[in-house]
């Protein structure tokens, strides 16, 4: 039995694709193939919405995109991370750190 | 942070101009993801069928995540934005006549109010045409009291008191001064002389002013003028050099004859320039101050005199210098300079203070002017006003009329905001066309002006554009959003139900706009004939035809001449007379003053006059005035030269000014007295005859009073009645004058013919800029009246159709529709009877006074009832025509709308 997959929280697709751009820039196809794997199939994304995630990106300037030949010699279009993707990521994660550290005491103690 | 903005600036260019790119972009990436997906599960070992399926099923809907991606890259509102101007053209193409109405009325009312918007900037804010447009130029003005608390008046400066100016150079880095003299040109190929007008130079004036030469060089005259100096040198102005000598490259060098002395021209100014200040004529040169002894036969030490108050100053500010410290210390060397001039007879002053250089700087301030700027600024903003209120009732109308279409897009799940947005779209597509179209009328309506007026700087200006661009965009969207907004909050069944219902309220506000319209329209065309009235009898008819073509007024400009100077002229122009050609020759009467009369406490009963006291203005005369004018005395005898000694002034007056005051009494030997202040007449004057006011005098058509006066007088202009046509004469007086004179300046010899034709070209011109005026502003209340007929009818179809049905005939509908037009109309001109009134009271009060104004004001009801017939004519066609349309409704069509 698959494990019970999890709705995905709003705006966290964005944090999780910085933070996969940080390590390397890759294309959309791979890094869907990624988040399937890191995230064990517990979160419920489909591979499509990867997309408009990436471009609302590039519209706000955290990531920038070109055209590069992959190792498979196909043209693909190659995500990577700006300065202020990373400036966003840092400040997102910490919020985030922050919020789920909070939770976890909170479901903790009761 | 900068590559930020840099990345997302350059990001938003890109998806702007990158659309169909992106686009494209966009789908290979998803299609090559999908392969990549289906490759994968294929290796799994599903066939190319299922892989694909499973593959698909992963990415999920391709439609949705393209739609997601497309609003992610902000793309959407661009379409949309692209379909509605697509739509917004479709609807406009389906109506044309009611968007080319729009367009039209958005196009006069900008094009039109720019162009009088420009004439108010040219006049009170701009330098004259040529020259450099700088905060730090300005024009040092001596000024003059004639009496303690009275208006000021210009005084030029003395040469002197302009050199203790031009030294000042902490306050100023340039000064330059210039005077006026009037001269006759002969250039030396052509024996024909015309009359132009000389300035002579001081300082560096062309550099002050920043105007380069278009030909040859400028003059740079030497900083001082010395008595012995003698600079013959010119430079014409670019009108003068194309019509003079029709723009001949050689011209420099070329000698010309300016008052018989030889001048050799250097250079052309530059295009347009005609002078620091407005100058109206464009038969301008320029010579060196140190010139003007030769040209103008003055004395050569008058020049240096502190009491020759002859030049007009402007300077450069230097640089932190305010014009308020500048101000301050020409005012200290004004005092210091008016201790050493001949003191004023008066207990008046004298003064001088520093103005910017823009707009109109004459002293005195000139009532006339301020009112007719006035006038402009008011008519403008009139236009502006009308063309708004016009263009808010069209689109209202349409809205209203779309209220259906509206209703079928809110049922079929539009959002609100997505039509109002809509609506917004056609009225920005139509303001701007509108405003395009404006642009064009601005500018062909500022060219043409430009032609004739030649003193007014009436380049376009970007900012009155832009404003009345903005204003109109802004009135399009305003009115288009109210019907939207209120279009879209109706309830949707009733109004897909019938499209009449509920119509009334919007369609009271329209008809709200076209009483207001019309009540606005109808003062504007009434002051707008008045004004033009007054320019027609002011500078129009004067003297009879034949009278013009047999009469040359001879002018001379003598620059403190001698008692023995003047006996010669006198003499001169005696001698005229015996000149074959010659029937008469006598002094031009010349104005005074204008002051207010009354009629004198009678020396016998004692009684006094009750009546309000009358402007009029006093004239000089000389014997034989009137006889040579063949104007007749209805009563009592011409001036003779012994009145100038009476005990009472022995005065002339019109017999409209005897029928005002003594209302058909026999007025000679009625004495009359000044009421103001300030002793134009210094004794009571006393009737001795009265001329016959319907034969015009060469003074104008105002009330007058003619008399001797007594002393020296400085004008010395001379009308000269020939029996020879007048235009065959000039030379021949002018070759006469020349040899009996030799020492003497030429002077202007013009036919009458001539001067009353450059006097009607003013009217013409300025009657024509009125009549367009009152044209654009009737042809707005027509289409207004139009649009809101049209849309009662709109509205009204159903019932037109019913009555129609039921055996209305098409003359009754007309008639009912036509009512309701009229019914508009008639409120609008009784709401507007007191604005024209007051409209009639205020052009009344400032301008004007005496015959003029008299005549004007009887034909005041006279005007008020052209107008309203005009008016009410226009409102009725502009009802017929929709009402007639209306009339042909199908009865079916109207009906099927069930």
């Amino acid at each position: 039995m698959k494990p019970r997959s999890a709705p995905l929280l709003q705006g966290t697709l964005d944090l999780i694709v910085l933070q996969l751009l940080r390590a390397e820039p890759t294309n959309g196809y791979d890094m869907s193939l990624r988040i399937q794997a890191i995230s064990s199939d517990v979160l419920n994304v489909n591979a499509g919405s990867l997309y408009p995630a990436l471009y609302r990106l590039e519209a706000r300037g955290m990531v920038q995109a070109v055209w590069e030949e992959t190792a498979s010699g196909r043209q693909a279009k190659v995500y990577s991370v700006t300065s202020a993707g990373r400036k966003h990521l840092a400040e997102q994660r910490e919020s985030w750190e922050r919020f789920s550290g909070a939770l976890g005491a909170i479901l903790r103690v009761t | 942070m900068m590559s930020e903005v840099f990345l997302r600036a350059r990001g938003m260019l890109r998806r702007m101009f990158r659309r169909r790119e992106l686009e494209h972009e966009m789908q290979a990436e998803m299609r090559q993801h999908l392969d990549l997906a289906t490759e994968r599960f294929a290796k799994r070992g599903l066939s190319p069928e299922r892989a694909r399926e499973a593959a698909a099923r992963e990415f999920g809907s391709i439609a949705f995540h393209q739609e997601e991606g497309r609003d992610a890259r902000g793309l959407r509102w661009i379409e949309s934005v692209v379909a509605d101007l697509r739509f917004a053209v479709r609807h406009f193409a389906r109506k044309p006549l009611a968007s080319i109405t729009i367009v039209a009325v958005l196009a006069v009312g900008i094009g039109v109010h720019s162009a009088l918007f420009a004439v108010f900037q040219a006049i009170t804010q701009r330098a004259a045409p040529g020259v450099e447009s700088r905060a730090d130029l300005v024009r040092l003005r001596g000024k003059e009291q004639p009496r303690r608390g009275d208006r000021w008046y210009s005084r030029g400066f003395s040469y002197p008191e302009f050199r203790d100016l031009s030294e000042q150079r902490q306050l100023f880095t340039l000064v330059a001064g210039w005077t006026s003299e009037s001269v006759t040109l002969e250039s030396t190929n052509s024996d024909d002389a015309q009359s132009a007008r000389v300035q002579f130079i001081a300082g560096p004036f062309f550099e002050t002013v920043g105007v380069r030469a278009a030909v040859g060089t400028l003059i740079h005259p030497s900083p001082r003028v010395e008595a012995g100096d003698d600079e013959r040198v010119a430079v014409l102005s670019h009108a003068l050099w194309h019509g003079a000598f029709g723009g001949a490259p050689d011209v420099v060098g070329r000698v010309v004859r300016v008052n018989d002395v030889a001048v050799r021209v250097i250079g052309v100014a530059a295009p347009d320039f005609n002078g620091a200040v407005p100058t109206p004529g464009a038969q301008t040169l320029w010579m060196p101050l140190s010139a003007r002894n030769a040209v103008m036969r003055s004395d050569a030490q008058s020049l240096f005199s502190r009491d020759t108050s002859i030049l007009s100053a402007i300077a450069r500010l230097a640089p932190g210098v305010t014009i308020e410290r500048a101000d301050g210390v020409v005012r200290v060397l004004a005092a210091r300079a008016a201790a050493q001039m001949a003191p004023l007879q008066t207990d008046g002053m004298r003064d001088a203070d520093v103005v910017p250089l823009s707009g109109d700087t004459e002293l005195p301030a000139d009532t006339n002017g301020i009112f007719l700027v006035l006038v402009l600024g008011v008519g403008a903003a009139l236009i502006l006003v009308l063309a708004c209120t016009n263009v808010s009732a069209l689109v209202v109308g349409a809205g209203i009329a779309r209220r259906q279409e509206i209703t079928v897009r809110l049922s079929l799940g539009a959002s609100r905001a997505r039509i109002v947005r809509q609506l917004v779209t056609e009225s920005c597509l139509l303001a701007v066309a509108g405003g395009l179209l404006g642009l064009v009328i601005f500018a062909s309506v500022t060219r043409v002006l430009a032609t004739q007026y030649p003193e007014m700087n009436l380049a376009p200006d970007f900012g009155t554009v832009a404003f009345t661009l903005l204003f109109a965009l802004g009135t399009g969207v305003v009115f288009g959003l109210s019907p939207a907004l209120h279009a879209t909050r109706r309830d949707l069944a009733s109004v897909l139900k019938s499209s009449s219902a509920g119509a009334t309220g919007r369609s009271r506000l329209q008809s709200a706009f076209v009483v207001v319209q019309i009540a606005v329209t109808q003062p504007l065309l009434v002051g707008l004939c008045l004004v033009l009235l007054l320019a027609i009898q002011d500078g129009g008819a004067t003297i009879s035809e034949d009278l013009t073509n047999h009469l040359i007024r001879a002018r001379f400009d003598l620059d403190r001449p001698t008692p023995r100077v003047e006996e010669e002229l006198r003499a001169a122009m005696r001698d005229l007379t015996s000149m074959p050609g010659v029937a008469g020759v006598v002094r031009e009467a010349v104005g005074i003053a204008l002051v207010d009369l009354t009629i004198a406490a009678d020396s016998d009963t004692g009684a006094v006059s009750s009546d309000a006291p009358v402007s009029v203005h006093v004239e000089a005369t000389s014997p034989g005035y009137f006889a040579l004018l063949d104007v007749p005395m209805v009563r009592g005898r011409e001036l003779e030269a012994s009145d100038s000694s009476s005990r009472d002034l022995a005065v002339v007056i019109g017999s409209d000014l005897a029928l005002r005051l003594w209302h058909g009494q026999d007025p000679i030997g009625k004495r009359l007295t000044q009421t103001t202040r300030g002793r134009v007449l210094d004794r009571r004057a006393v009737v001795v005859g009265v001329f016959d006011a319907r034969k015009q005098t060469t003074r104008g058509a105002e009330l007058r009073v003619f008399a001797i006066r007594a002393g020296a007088r400085r004008d010395h202009t001379y009308l000269v009645r020939t029996s020879e046509p007048a235009a065959a004469m000039v030379k021949p007086l002018r070759a006469h004058m020349r040899e009996a004179m030799p020492r003497l300046a030429v002077g202007q010899f013009q036919t009458f013919a001539d001067i009353i034709a450059n006097g009607l070209q003013e009217v013409r011109v300025l009657s024509s800029g009125v009549t367009a005026a009152t044209l654009a502003a009737l042809f707005l209340a027509s289409l207004g009246l139009y649009g809101v007929v049209g849309l009662a009818v709109a509205q009204r179809n159903r019932e037109i159709g019913i009555r129609m049905a039921l055996g209305a005939r098409a003359g009754e509908v007309v008639m009912l529709l036509f009512r309701v037009g009229l019914r508009l109309a008639v409120l609008g001109l009784l709401i507007g009877l007191p604005l024209s009134v007051a409209v009639l009271q205020l052009v009344s009060k400032e301008i004007g006074t005496g015959a003029v104004i008299g005549n004007a004001m009887t034909s005041a009801p006279i005007i008020g009832l052209l107008v309203a017939v005009t008016v009410l004519i226009v409102a009725a066609t502009a009802t017929w025509i929709p009402a007639r349309r209306a009339a042909h409704v199908e009865p079916m069509i109207a009906l099927r709308a069930e």
